[in-house]
Formats: C-alpha cells, sequence, structure tokens
C-alpha cells in the first residue's frame, strides 16, 4: 500500500490532531504541512506578474487570489479603477462564489450527513429518481459505491428512501450548476480555473450588449436553482432532529472577521458584504476592522523568529523547521491578539440580513449562551450564495458598453511603493499585500483564509478557531470521527486534511484523511 | 476499468477542471470505477488502477516514492496539467539553500532540487498539457484511453486557433504585461505584448487572447519547437517576431533576452526545454538577463 499521508490535494495540506477522553474532544492541533511558498516565486519580478503567478495558489479558489492581487496592485501604482472594472470584477466574483458554495456544500459535505445507500429503497414514482436508485443498485449489486462510500459510520445519517433520493439527485444537478457558474464566469474572464481578464487598473474584456445578456442568462438560471433546491435543501439539514446538536457544537469560539467584499463605489468604502468585527459572539456590538491591529504569530510555525507578530505589510517568509514546539506551516494569524473565525457565518453575523436573522431565530440560535456550530456555519453559507446571486442582476444592468475597462496609469509603475488588496472570498477573508522596491516586487504576503481558520497556536498558546471548534466535540467512536470531520468540513478549508486521533487508551494513533 | 485521480504537487485546478466536465463524468461510473480520487471522496490508499490521472509535478522526496510505486502498479497514466508534463508554475521555484534544506533532518519530506516533470520517474501514457486543460480536452483524453483510440493530437500552435490577424508592420516597444482595449481582431504581438501563441500548443482554443490577454504559454512549446535541437522556445519566438515586425533577428534577440523570465513561466524546470534553451536559463531563476 502507498502512504498518502502527507498528500498534496486541492490547494494546501491540512492535518488535523484530536485527543480524545471520554468520548469527547479535549485537545485538538491544526497542522499545514507542505511548504508552498508562493509568496517567494515572485520576488525580484515585475509586480504585474504577481496578479498571474498568484492566481495559481489555488485551483479552486483562483479567481480570489486573482482579483486581491488586482486590487492590491491597483492600491500600489495608484490607479482610478473605472466603474465597468469594479462591477466586472464583482460579477465574476459573484458567480465564483456560487459555484463554490454549491460545490462544497453538495460534493464535499452532503455525505458527511446522507445514506447515499438508502437509495436502494426508493419505492416512489418519479422517473429520474426511479433512474438513480438503479444506478445506486447496481452500485450496491457491484460491490463499489465509490465516491459515496466508504464513509465514517454513524446511527444519524439521513435514510429516509425519498429525501436521500432526492439529495442524490440534486448532487447530480449541482455538478451541472457549477459548471454552469463557472462558465458564467468565463464569460468576462475566459476560463476557469486560471483565469484571465482583471489585471492591474481594471478589466481586459469590455462589456458588450451580448456578454451581458449571456451571463444575465446564466444567473437567471443559477438563481431559481438556489431558490428550489440548495435553500430547501439546507432548511432540511438544518431541520433534522438528530442535527440539532450540531447547532452550537462546533463553535470557534465567537471571534469574527470580515474585511468586506463587492466594493459599491470606487473608493471601496461602501460594500455588499460590509467589514465588521465581532468579539464572543457580541453580534450585536459590531466592531470596525483595522488592519494594523492584524499580526501573525510564528512560534507555533516553521518560521524564523524574526517574522513573530508582524503586520503582513511587514511580512517575513522564512522557513525554519527547526524549532522545536512548531508543528504547522501556517502562521497564526491574530486581529488585535485575538483568533477569529472568517467565512460565510462571519459575513452574515456582521451583515445581519432578514433572512439569517430569521433562520437564527427560528432554530433557536440567539438565545444565550449564543453559539454557532457546524449547522449555521452551513446555514450562512446557502444564505450568502442566494444574497450575492440576487443582487449581481443589480449590478449587471450598471455596465456601460463602450465607456472605460482600465486606467493606463496601472502600467506605470512607481520606483517604490506599497500596496494592499483585501477582499472576500468563498471561504473568507483574503488579504494581499506587495512592497515594490526599484519598479520590483521586492515582498510580497498573502494571508488566505484558511491560514485564519486553520491557524495553529499563537505565542500566549491560544488556540486557532478550527482547533478551538474541535475541543468538546462529541466522538462516541473513535473509529468514526463523523463529528470531527463534520466540523473541519463545515470551515471549507480549502486543502487535503490528515485526521490524527490519538486516543489515550490505546495510546495508538489512527489516520484518516478529510475530503 | 478502476480510474484512479492522484495528485502531486499541484493546486487542485486540474481536478477542478475535471469536475467541471459535469454529468458525462457521472455516466463513466456505469462502465467504470473510480479506485481513488482524494477529491471525490474518503479512501485513503492508493489502489492499483487502470488508469490514473495525474496531476502536478514532483517536488519532494515522498512525492517521488508515491510517482514511483503509481507507475509500477497501474497500467496507463496521464499526465494532466502544466506541471504534471512541464512543471509549471512551482517549477519557477527560487530553491535558494535555505529552502532546498526543508525536510533534511525532521519528519516533514524532503525537497528535491528543483521540481521535476512527471515523466522523470513514471512511464506517462498521454500528455494533457495546460494550466489547466480544459474539461473538453481532458474528458476526451480520458475517454481516449479507456476506449482505446487514438485522442485528438494538438499539432498547431494557439495561433492557428486564434481570431486575432496577425500584419507586417514594426513595433515601438514591447511588454509582457498587456493593458486594455485593443482592437479585437488585431494580433497581440502588433501591439507590442509578448503573446506566446506562436510557439505554444494549441487546444485551448486561444481563449486568453480572445480575451485580450496575452497566452504565457501554459500549454509548453509546439510540436515545431520540440521536433528538433534547432528549435527552442525564445529561438522559435525571436524568428516569428522578426517575421512579424520585420526587425532583424539579433534586434529581436537582445529584446527578447530581458524577458526569457516570461517565455519559460510554465516550463522553465523541464529537463528537455532545459537542454535546447541551454545557456539562456542557467541562472536558476528562470531567465538570462533582466
Amino acid at each position: 500500500m502507498v502512504s498518502i499521508d502527507p498528500v498534496t490535494r486541492i490547494e494546501g495540506h491540512l492535518r488535523i490532531d484530536v485527543e480524545v477522553e471520554g468520548g469527547v474532544v479535549n485537545d485538538a492541533w491544526s497542522s499545514g504541512t507542505m511548504f508552498r511558498g508562493y509568496e517567494m516565486l515572485i520576488r525580484d519580478r515585475h509586480p504585474w506578474d504577481a496578479q498571474q503567478v498568484m492566481e495559481r495558489i489555488c485551483g479552486v479558489c483562483p479567481l480570489v487570489h486573482g482579483t486581491a492581487a488586482s486590487y492590491c496592485l491597483d492600491d500600489a501604482t495608484h490607479v482610478d479603477l473605472p466603474e465597468n472594472a469594479r462591477i466586472i470584477r464583482n460579477l465574476c466574483l459573484g458567480a465564483n462564489f456560487i459555484q463554490s458554495h454549491v460545490l462544497h456544500f453538495y460534493h464535499l459535505t452532503a455525505l458527511d450527513y446522507v445514506d447515499v445507500t438508502a437509495v436502494a429503497e426508493y419505492k416512489g414514482n418519479d422517473s429520474a429518481l426511479q433512474l438513480l436508485k438503479n444506478k445506486v443498485e447496481n452500485m450496491l449489486k457491484a460491490g463499489d459505491v465509490y465516491p459515496f462510500l466508504p464513509r465514517y459510520e454513524s446511527p444519524d445519517y439521513l435514510s429516509d428512501p425519498e429525501v436521500t433520493a432526492t439529495l442524490v439527485s440534486h448532487y447530480v444537478q449541482a455538478l451541472e450548476m457549477r459548471k454552469k457558474g463557472q462558465e458564467m464566469l468565463a464569460i468576462f474572464y475566459g476560463r476557469m480555473p486560471s483565469f484571465v481578464g482583471t489585471i492591474p487598473g481594471g478589466v481586459t474584456n469590455p462589456p458588450t450588449s451580448s456578454n451581458i445578456a449571456a451571463f444575465g442568462a446564466h444567473l437567471d438560471e443559477l438563481r431559481k436553482w438556489i431558490d428550489d433546491v440548495y435553500i430547501p435543501d439546507i432548511l432540511l439539514l438544518a431541520g433534522v432532529p438528530a442535527f440539532q446538536p450540531l447547532m452550537t457544537a462546533g463553535d470557534s469560539g465567537g471571534n469574527y472577521l470580515v474585511y468586506g467584499g463587492f466594493d459599491q463605489d470606487q473608493s471601496g468604502t461602501e460594500k455588499f458584504l460590509p467589514r465588521g468585527a465581532i468579539y464572543d459572539n457580541n453580534i450585536m456590538d459590531v466592531k470596525g476592522v483595522d488592519e494594523t491591529k492584524i499580526t501573525e504569530s510564528v512560534k507555533y510555525s516553521w518560521y524564523t523568529e524574526a517574522s513573530e507578530g508582524l503586520n503582513p505589510k511587514e511580512g517575513k517568509t522564512e522557513p525554519d523547521i527547526q524549532k522545536p514546539e512548531a508543528y504547522s506551516f501556517i502562521k497564526a494569524p491574530r486581529y488585535d491578539g485575538n483568533h477569529m473565525e472568517v467565512g460565510p457565518l462571519a459575513r452574515m453575523l456582521v451583515k445581519k440580513h432578514d433572512m439569517m436573522v430569521k433562520l437564527a431565530t427560528d432554530l433557536g440560535l440567539l438565545n444565550p449562551p449564543v453559539k454557532f456550530g457546524i449547522m449555521p456555519r452551513h446555514a450562512a453559507r446557502a444564505i450568502e450564495c442566494k444574497l450575492i446571486a440576487d443582487e449581481m442582476p443589480e449590478w449587471l444592468v450598471q455596465l456601460k458598453p463602450g465607456e472605460p475597462i482600465w486606467d493606463p496609469k496601472a502600467k506605470e509603475i512607481p520606483d517604490d511603493s506599497y500596496g494592499h488588496g483585501l477582499v472576500e472570498g468563498p471561504r473568507g477573508a483574503l488579504g494581499h499585500w506587495i512592497q515594490i522596491k526599484d519598479k520590483k516586487t521586492a515582498n510580497y504576503q498573502a494571508v488566505v483564509p484558511t491560514t485564519w481558520n486553520g491557524s495553529p497556536r499563537d505565542k500566549d498558546g491560544n488556540r486557532g478557531p478550527i482547533e478551538t471548534a474541535l475541543v468538546g466535540l462529541p466522538v462516541p467512536d473513535v473509529d468514526n470521527p463523523i463529528n470531527v470531520v463534520r466540523c473541519v468540513r463545515s470551515f471549507d478549508p480549502c486543502l487535503a486534511c490528515a485526521v490524527h486521533m490519538i486516543h489515550p487508551e490505546h495510546n495508538g494513533v489512527k489516520e484518516f484523511r478529510v475530503v | 476499468m478502476y480510474i484512479a485521480t492522484v495528485d502531486f504537487c499541484a493546486c487542485g485546478g486540474c481536478l477542478n477542471s475535471f469536475l467541471s466536465v459535469g454529468e458525462p463524468l457521472l455516466s463513466l461510473l456505469g462502465e467504470h470505477t473510480i479506485s481513488f480520487s482524494s477529491l471525490l471522496a474518503d479512501r485513503r490508499n492508493i489502489s492499483p488502477s487502470d488508469v490514473v490521472i495525474a496531476t502536478g509535478g514532483i517536488r519532494n522526496l515522498e512525492e517521488l516514492d508515491i510517482a514511483r510505486e503509481v507507475s509500477r502498479t497501474s497500467r496507463k497514466v496521464l499526465a494532466v496539467g502544466s506541471c504534471a508534463v512541464h512543471g509549471g508554475i512551482p517549477g519557477m521555484a527560487p530553491l535558494s539553500e535555505e529552502v532546498a534544506s526543508l525536510g533534511k533532518d525532521s519528519e516533514l519530506p524532503e525537497l528535491l532540487e528543483e521540481v521535476e516533470p512527471l515523466d522523470s520517474c513514471m512511464n506517462i501514457d498521454l500528455y494533457v498539457p495546460g494550466c489547466p486543460p480544459t474539461p473538453e480536452v481532458l474528458f476526451e483524453a480520458l475517454k481516449s484511453v479507456l476506449e482505446g483510440y487514438a485522442p485528438f493530437h494538438y499539432d498547431g500552435t494557439v495561433c492557428s486557433e486564434c481570431i486575432r490577424r496577425v500584419e507586417r508592420k514594426p513595433v515601438k516597444s514591447w511588454s509582457a504585461h498587456p493593458g486594455a482595449g485593443l482592437p479585437p481582431e488585431d494580433c497581440l504581438l502588433n501591439h507590442g505584448l509578448l503573446c506566446l501563441g506562436p510557439i505554444t500548443r494549441g487546444g485551448c482554443f486561444a481563449v486568453c487572447p480572445s480575451r485580450g490577454s496575452r497566452c504565457m504559454g501554459c500549454r509548453g512549446p509546439s510540436d515545431m519547437v520540440l521536433s528538433s535541437q534547432l528549435h527552442s522556445m525564445h529561438s522559435d519566438m525571436v524568428k516569428f517576431v522578426s517575421l512579424t515586425t520585420g526587425i532583424k533577428e539579433n534586434k529581436v534577440e537582445k529584446v527578447l533576452g530581458g524577458m526569457l523570465k516570461e517565455v519559460y513561466l510554465f516550463t522553465r524546470c523541464d529537463p528537455v526545454i532545459r537542454s535546447k534553451a541551454n545557456e539562456k536559463l542557467q541562472d536558476g531563476r528562470g531567465g538570462g538577463p533582466s
């Protein structure tokens, strides 16, 4: 057999160790075990290279990185971003949110909750579901139900044949829907992943009546599917009595951070997803965000002590793998000294749209002690997907064919300059920072959403958000740590995970991988 | 047949593209079995497979071991994506001594001095380049291997698929970094953009130039460049630019000499391509004078 721990997958490599005692997680460690060093690849290169190289830091969310890099270089070259460019960037980012959230819920998460084998018991008359039933039956007969099995066994899987057959048919539909989301994005950006079309100072593909119409047609279809399928499915899951403990289990500690996303004006002051910071689950007290309060701790990360406590503007990428206490290549970003959860839940708690407030009220989440666990994280992602998709037609009609799409000032690279690009991606707050010296990239830093969520302990020994969320999680059967993977996946970590479970009684180490 | 997807030093983009094949992917499950895919499911060990879709290059010793094992236990291996075929973007890693020693005397897998394409340690049956290859090209490649027919061979260049038209006229200055707003029918080279369409393998349907961005050469050199020692990516680029602009080759060479990093963005660590570029790429950082 081939050992695949660690394995390179998606765009990184996360390993989780949890210690279980008495059926409950009592400690957890989150480790990124692969060194990428992308920031080092672009040193001394033309600053514009950052846009094309940094988007390849991740094949799942290249769009967000490319967009952050564009804003970063816009800032460094002091451009005035044309309205058309701002809107096209928002539309494509929105398309990316839709395809990413759909992919996460159906293809990466749903199998944690749904017993696919139950489809074989389907007795209804829907011809499409009958077809599906035959397929699953054949797979079961052949003895291979991959990719639906193997899985961690759990008594609480949804196993009603009607419900599971419907959900599995949605799994198949979702493949087409996310493809449609990517096609929509490609209307302006050519292809996805590794898109082209946004550059420092603007975009390269102008709006025309035909590409606006094509984009709108794709969007209409996706919006209908989100309303008819995605939202009802998430509500169905949230209403299952067996999953009620997951409403509060997996709370990351109550600190949330949002940089803000989708600029609504040229200065970026007004944003569709507003900025904000929340501490200790005080969701009614949203604080402003001060970028200078971001620091990165490296006490438990394989980087030299020289970068301890630095703001990313001055950040360093200097590996040191001999540090005795280190266990991760992920740094530990902190805001005002606190670990912060980033992502859809953070954004929806800051935005407090009526739909989110109503759902939280219905689910009893606003009763003290206020805690938002695994299921609210999924619900927030679905609601966000709908809110963005519903807003996009408003943006689409604001495009003006024939008006500028690019500010040529971006070509004038200053001798020395600094720029930052803070955006929101599907998985959370993303920041890129560039220092330009002698017209070349002297330093580049990226702090990605999973750096925030998957961070190790900081210099004070405080756990990162995923580590915190895991502690206290019920794990009745150490051979089937379903709740551990449910919790880790609810953050949508965009990387491979190896779950190493240390069981104090037999002192053995089991290795599991989160997909 | 048993199909596996295996990732080495990859970003996930190729598998993202693979997933974008959509429903036809599931129809494969009727006839064939996916034996391993970390993208799709929970199985932990790579089992012997008939067809392996391998993405990413080889960056560390552990990946090297896995690659050799996969090569030994699989019937057919598809190298998918620029990284698997040519090393790709990670191949321009500035492997300083500090970074190159990573993993030595620790539990972490030791890094190799250079990122290597998959054929440095595996038998490759089909190369599917592109960063990433389109879902259509990827699916067609997989189907051809499953059904045992020869896939379409993209022997043309990106230019042969491009709607822009080149004119023979001089260019004042060159840049690898496009602006926007160029006329949609004009060849980007005519506007002084270092578009690598003339030397890059087609099969992407020239999607980047069609959106106003230059071709960055992600599908690697065309058959013409690979076919003889007389050709290299930069020498052919020099010839083409000279033909297009009417500027003498030695003058073009001077300009392009400073832009080699851009020419070899995706292919710098490929031993075959490096050997053709000979002294031009010896500084180890993906470019000559700059």
